[in-house]
């Protein structure tokens, strides 16, 4: 039965690497992203690694299950492993080292990079997790073995009680959202190194000369930009598939046959499966924007090079 | 030209210091009108790292350039041009055509020592335009 949960775990980095590749090699139609690829040598391959290592340690995570948790802590650390793959490739960039150097005369930030409408659907699904992982942690009371946060009970009078599990408590809140927050911080930290690292070198020109061709310029913030769009995505993974976990836990728990609840909870369990399917919505979208996004916008079109 | 298109060089190998190099540039392009009034400048540790100097000597320059009236400095706000250091748009003009027959008739001076005829003069100044880009060409801020 466990082999069987491994099977999407591990299929979809799989599959994630090869449509990588795959984008990877029709992406030729334009010279700027061909230049952007020759810039960027093999900073590729520690994202890959990292996202391989994420990928393991998520697969162990669901292997390794003991009552859904590992199954919801799987995402967060796949993202994990993503995000230090960008910031390993981000720190491999090394100043320029020779007599003539040149720099753009204006500032860069976070803003340039990210791509904003889905940044702000990300946002949105944070603190949608927060707000309903604070609630249903509120809400949470022990299962029938004393562990913390694992059911919802409801005290139907003075004497008799409905309880209904598994419930997204404490139990499993809280490693979700202490994994959750790492992640957060470390992806503003890879956003940081990304805007703050110095730019790609033309290979072949280790000096970073004065004469910058406007097409190396254009590419080392389309890289740039990439990072920032896998850095956004992966925290968009990060926190719409526990979204839609919570959700469906909480959901199935409320519209269950939790004996004397009352009607409203009915409404509330649909809501919660409106929420999850929200969720899920995010998450297609941001598994298009790691999978897809080197394609596109356009190298040379964002805002900051206008 | 636009802001976005200007570019600091550093020649480590220049007798002048490299935070000289900078301040000198930076204060051309605002006295030239290149930069307007509250462009940002990029942070000092960026502006260190894109061009491998030391945090010190980019910090320098910019001490070099508030001083001078160039630039304003504040904690959050980053470092912006101030609006009084470009003067009336009209004398920013006359400056610049003025500067550049100065560089051009520096320029000149300078390749004829090495043995320059004027065509070799004229082709290396479309090389390095070419190579630099056609950002700002035809255009007067």
């Amino acid at each position: 039965m466990r082999f069987l949960l491994l099977v999407p775990v591990l299929v979809v980095p799989v599959v994630a690497v090869v449509l990588l590749l795959l984008v990877a090699s029709r992406s030729t139609y334009d010279a700027r992203i061909r230049l952007a690829r020759r810039l960027e040598g093999r900073r590729g391959l520690l994202r890959l690694l990292g996202a391989a290592v994420g990928g393991v340690a998520a697969a162990y995570l669901v292997a390794e299950d003991t009552l859904g948790l590992g199954l919801l802590l799987a995402a967060p650390v796949a993202t994990l492993g993503l995000l230090l793959g960008v910031l390993a490739a981000e720190l491999v960039v090394r100043p320029p080292g020779g007599a003539r150097r040149s720099a753009s005369l204006t500032a860069r930030s976070a803003t340039d990079y990210v791509p904003r409408r889905l940044t702000a659907a990300v946002v949105t699904t944070g603190v949608t997790l927060l707000v309903l992982a604070s609630v249903t942690t509120a809400l949470g009371s022990p299962d029938d073995l004393g562990r913390p946060g694992r059911w919802l009970t409801r005290a139907c009078s003075a004497v008799e009680t409905a309880s209904r599990g598994p419930w997204p408590g404490s139990y499993y809140t809280g490693p979700l959202l202490v994994l959750v927050g790492t992640g957060v911080l470390l992806a503003l930290l890879v956003l940081r190194t990304t805007v703050a690292r110095p730019p790609l070198l033309v290979p072949g020109d280790p000096s970073g000369a004065a004469d910058v061709p406007a097409e190396a310029v254009a590419a080392d913030h389309e890289l740039r930009a990439q990072a920032a769009r896998a850095v956004v995505a992966g925290v968009g993974v990060l926190l719409a598939l526990p979204l839609a976990g919570t959700a469906v836990l909480a959901g199935s728990a409320v519209g269950g046959t939790v004996g004397c609840a009352p009607g409203w909870w009915a409404v509330v369990a649909a809501g919660l499966l409106v929420v999850a399917a929200l969720a899920g919505a995010v998450l297609v979208w941001c598994m298009a924007a790691l999978l897809l996004g080197s394609r596109q916008p356009p190298l040379g079109q964002s805002s900051a090079l206008r | 030209m636009s802001p976005s298109d200007i570019r600091l060089s550093v020649d480590t190998d220049d007798p002048t210091p490299p935070y000289e190099q900078l301040r000198r540039q930076v204060e051309h392009a605002v006295r030239f009108g290149a930069l307007p009034a509250g462009h940002r400048l990029p942070p000092i540790r960026h502006l260190a790292r894109d061009l491998g100097l030391a945090v010190g000597t980019v910090a320098r320059a910019y001490r070099e350039l508030e001083a001078g009236g160039l630039v304003s400095g504040s904690r959050g706000g980053g470092t912006r041009v101030l609006p009084a250091a470009a003067g009336r748009p009209q004398d920013v003009d006359t400056r610049r055509d003025q500067a550049l027959v100065d560089l051009a008739r520096r320029y000149v001076c300078d390749g004829r020592l090495v043995g320059a005829a004027d065509a070799d003069l004229l082709h290396a100044v479309r090389a390095a335009l070419t190579a630099t880009g056609a950002a700002g060409a035809g255009q007067r801020p």
